[in-house]
């Protein structure tokens, strides 16, 4: 039974019914439910992007006759799931999500307000993506297995939607509660409300929830003296708080968005290796297999490999 | 008997006299509630970043939230619960309009659009405040003493 989406349909009042409805395969495969002004409800998961039916069945087809989702209906829901009140989410909105109170996160899409170079507020949103948290116990079991040497740090690469939070999850709770090792201390740095979300990441794991990176990385040296800092979807702007919190005697396991064949390639990617805050990087497949790892790297090798191409 | 009977009508006019005008007293009050949990509606959206259920139930020392946190409970939203309760707090339809007016615009914009809201509602609200203040002084006098007027006039007619 696909608890998370049905509790993700919960959120959508007119089409609750329906997504609730769908085969359990089909739930399994949901990556995030969109919603786009004048388009129908569409899921994009591993079976690719399906659309919702007006009878709850789907189709692949883009068809005349699927319902369409009207700009007042799109403006009401995301009042709604706001909790009635844009203003206590305005600076989530403005960094293009939101972050509901059960652990979900919503993307948001309108048009950006500017003040300068700086983004104000969104208006007119033209589409909502709500994403589909998982948990899968046991998908970092074989970094453990592997040997890879947590301690040392470790970055998770992978594209968007291949399982990276899942696995920073799993790898959080199985540090937290001992599964390998002994019981470690975490600190979860979870500025988008979804690592920690409503799941358990065990009795270790301390979870600053909503900190910008710069404020949760001394937070969580100054007041919580963990082993580990786990922290979600690195930045170029969480380049100098990462810098900040390197060699203080804590671990660093992060995840980014990047793919195993040009990893190298991406600036950040360089830069995150470059900081000496990781040892090994953990390549995770496509979003065909949500949190499977394909290869696990030293940072050693991936510039020996690096060098043996560029010959 | 006849002395017993004259009293007790001029008494019940003046007593219903008395009512009228602490009608008038009670917007009063009602509006002054309002403006003290506008107030409070400020600073817990500038500072304590709450959303429109949380200050509800965390505003629950007023009247109006009190009687909202009970629809909240029933599974109305922040919104419909608060306008649920507006249509049971306030008498005057002038006040009422006031208050939903507010609701219509609560929520929907960012933490300075909603405290701009708040101010402008503020103003409107001294409007209807200064009004229930006129309201007490002029016509709160004159229902005692019309209500007693009444009971004296049936008295003299009776008679």
């Amino acid at each position: 039974m696909e608890r998370e989406f049905d509790r993700v349909a919960s959120l959508l009042p007119g089409y609750e019914a329906r997504l609730r409805a769908l085969p359990e395969e089909v739930k399994r495969s949901t990556f995030d439910i969109r919603l786009k002004e004048g388009q129908p409800l569409c899921l994009c998961g591993s079976m690719g992007m399906l659309f919702l039916r007006k009878d709850g069945s789907v189709t692949k087809k883009q068809q005349d006759d699927l319902p369409l989702c009207g700009k007042k209906e799109l403006r009401e829901l995301f009042f709604e799931i706001c909790g009635q009140s844009v203003f206590r989410h305005e600076d989530e909105i403005r960094s293009g999500f939101l972050s509901l109170r059960s652990g979900y996160r919503v993307g948001v899409c309108g048009t950006a307000v500017r003040e300068g170079e700086r983004v104000k507020t969104v208006k007119d949103i033209s589409s909502l993506v709500f994403r589909i948290p998982r948990e899968r116990r046991g998908c970092a079991d074989r970094l453990f297995l592997q040997g890879v040497p947590m301690e040392q740090g470790v970055l998770i690469a992978g594209p968007p939607s291949s399982g990276k939070t899942t696995l920073l999850r799993d790898l959080s709770l199985a540090l937290s509660e001992g599964r390998f090792l002994s019981p470690c201390r975490l600190a979860v740095l979870d500025e988008r409300g979804e690592l920690g979300g409503d799941f358990d990441l065990g009795p270790g794991a301390d979870i600053l929830r909503g900190y910008p990176k710069q404020a949760a990385f001394e937070t969580a040296l100054r007041m919580l003296s963990p082993q580990y800092l786990v922290c979600d979807e690195l930045t170029t702007q969480d380049l100098e708080a990462l810098r900040s919190a390197i060699f203080a005697g804590v671990a660093v396991i992060a995840a980014v968005h990047a793919r195993r064949e040009d990893f190298l390639q991406r600036p950040l990617c360089r830069q995150l290796l470059e900081t000496g805050a990781f040892s090994s990087v953990v390549f995770l497949k496509d979003r065909s297999a949500p949190g499977s790892v394909c290869g696990v790297k030293s940072i050693e090798e991936l510039f020996k490999e690096e060098r043996r191409l560029l010959a | 008997m006849k002395y017993l009977g004259t009293i007790l009508l001029i008494v019940s006019g003046f007593l219903a006299g008395l009512l009228k005008s602490r009608a008038f007293c009670e917007r009063e009050r009602a509006l002054l509630e309002l403006r003290r949990l506008l107030q409070r509606f400020k600073t817990e959206i500038e500072f304590a970043s709450k959303d429109l259920g949380e200050l509800i139930l965390s505003s629950r020392d007023f009247p109006l939230c009190e009687l909202a946190s009970g629809f909240l409970k029933e599974g109305e939203s922040p919104k419909s619960a608060l306008t649920k309760a507006g249509k049971k707090s306030f008498q005057t339809q002038e006040d009422l309009k006031l208050f939903l007016g507010f609701l219509q615009d609560l929520g929907v914009s960012g933490t300075k659009g909603q405290l701009e809201h708040i101010d402008l509602t503020l103003g409107l609200l001294e409007g209807n405040l200064s009004k229930a203040r006129e309201d007490i002084e002029k016509k709160s006098r004159l229902c005692l003493v019309l209500g007693s007027f009444c009971g004296v006039l049936t008295c003299l007619v009776l008679l």
